[in-house]
């Protein structure tokens, strides 16, 4: 089960790439994902433009390349119980 | 001080659906004993390296518990990601020269299917940051995504990685204990299912269980460990530079050469980290042995004759003795089937996560 105070805690560091903007250097389809986490989804890694690189999941692009421009988006991470906090954070979406 | 390795064994590696991870312990303890020769109250101190016994078992105590079962009077584990077996012999060297004890039992084991894929790709991600997590990465993913940027900068296709899968199985089909001794061609590999786009399920290692032990001594033996050293890097991708190289790598094997007293081209059998296909091609890079963005050609050095972790299979804590084991065998010339001729000098690479850890030996024969 997820902590509500170490996701109340994380919660500054968690939205801080919203309305980022950066590129993708790469990327990845997750077809066989670990247990927490359903279906097929893309991850990629973005550059911002201070040359920050971070990670994150795409939103249902079908296609994707390195150098695409992604912006930084609010959405919910992962599948939960019904006992379990839901854990909002940043997806990357294409421009 | 010179230190030497005495003696070695290795468990079959495989789906060991009868076996415990203390069955394993006992087992490769044992052997190893009983190849060098020597009985346990000769042994100062066992140390063990594991990874997810806590995790998926839930027994971590298990220094006291090799201790207990093996008869040794002193005995502690190490975890470092999948570099916890070659963490475990840099411990035993380490203590060796500190002068507390003479010769320590290494003893790299790992019990992982017990449990579903799913739960022992969450239980891997243990070993990568946070960030990753919390992004739905796996350790196929990671890999994946170092694998992308690798294909595009340097123009490697799908078949140059899947080269190294038919290679490693080739080898392993000479090793009776390997987890999957039989051949394979390139079709197999790149028409296999994906895992995490662009890695097929031949370019990742598989889930296995296993164990593999080493006795490791001041006391003379035929083969010398001449250089023992660990590096770190980042924990997560994020915050390197470039996805193409292991700089843990470069830096820990440098200073391995150096402190043997030898050049990269010296290294006549080599056991290296390839948990996925692309992290074989970027070991030939980083451990010199070619260029940066030509290792996908391939390399003419014997690598990975265990069949590596792609074929011999990857009990994650083990793997890092195991590679130790096979290495020792071809410098003693009793690696049966599969001997190298004249192999004198063996080096071992055993990473952990995405290269937060890397950890590299350089063995002498004098046969």
């Amino acid at each position: 089960m997820k902590s509500v105070v170490k996701i109340w805690r994380e919660s500054k560091e968690r939205y801080k790439n919203l309305d980022e903007k950066g590129k993708v250097v790469s990327w990845t389809k997750i077809i066989e994902p670990p247990t927490g986490w359903q279906g097929q989804y893309y991850v990629v890694m973005v550059e911002l433009v201070d040359k920050t690189r971070v990670m994150g999941q795409l939103l249902d692009s079908k296609k994707i390349k390195i150098g695409d421009l992604v912006v930084g988006v609010v959405r919910k991470l992962g599948e939960v119980g019904s006992n379990e906090v839901i854990e909002y954070g940043v997806k990357w979406k294409k421009l | 001080m010179k230190i030497f390795v005495k003696g070695v064994y290795q468990t079959n590696f495989g789906e060991l659906w009868d076996k415990s991870l203390k069955d394993l312990i006992l087992e490769a303890g044992l052997g190893a004993m009983k190849n060098a020769k020597i009985k346990a109250n000769e042994i100062d101190l066992v140390i063990i390296g594991n990874k997810l016994s806590g995790k998926i078992d839930g027994q971590d105590h298990l220094g006291a518990l090799a201790a207990e079962a093996l008869k040794i009077k002193k005995g502690f584990r190490v975890e470092a990601a999948c570099a916890s077996g070659g963490m475990a012999v840099y411990q035993a060297v380490q203590a060796i020269k500190a002068g507390e004890v003479k010769t320590v039992l290494v003893i790299g084991a790992e019990k992982m299917t017990d449990k579903k894929n799913g739960e022992i790709a969450k239980a891997l991600m243990g070993a990568a940051s946070e960030e990753e997590r919390r992004s739905g990465l796996s350790f196929v993913g990671l890999y994946a995504l170092m694998a992308r940027e690798y294909m595009e900068k340097f123009g490697a296709k799908k078949e140059d990685l899947a080269e190294i899968a038919v290679k490693n199985h080739k080898h392993a089909s000479l090793n009776p204990k390997a987890h999957f001794p039989r051949e394979i061609n390139i079709n197999t590999v790149v028409s296999s299912g994906m895992v995490a786009e662009p890695l097929g399920l031949f370019d990742c290692s598989p889930i296995s269980d296993g164990a593999a032990a080493a006795v490791i001594s001041n006391k003379k033996g035929r083969v010398e460990i001449v250089a023992s050293e660990i590096s770190n890097d980042s924990l997560g991708l994020c915050e390197r530079k470039s996805l193409v190289e292991l700089k843990a790598t470069q830096k820990a094997s440098l200073r391995a050469y150096k402190k043997a007293g030898i050049k990269a081209e010296d290294i006549d059998i080599a056991e290296v980290h390839d948990c996925f296909t692309i992290a074989e091609v970027l070991a030939y890079e980083d451990l010199g042995f070619c260029k940066k963005g030509k290792g996908y050609k391939g390399i003419n050095k014997p690598v990975n004759l265990s069949g590596g972790l792609k074929a011999c299979g990857h009990p994650v804590g083990a793997t890092g003795v195991k590679q130790i084991v096979e290495v020792v065998s071809h410098l003693k010339g009793e690696a049966g089937k599969r001997q190298i001729k004249k192999a004198k000098i063996g080096l071992v690479h055993n990473v952990g996560g995405t290269g937060g850890t890397a950890v590299v030996h350089i063995l002498k024969g004098n046969l």
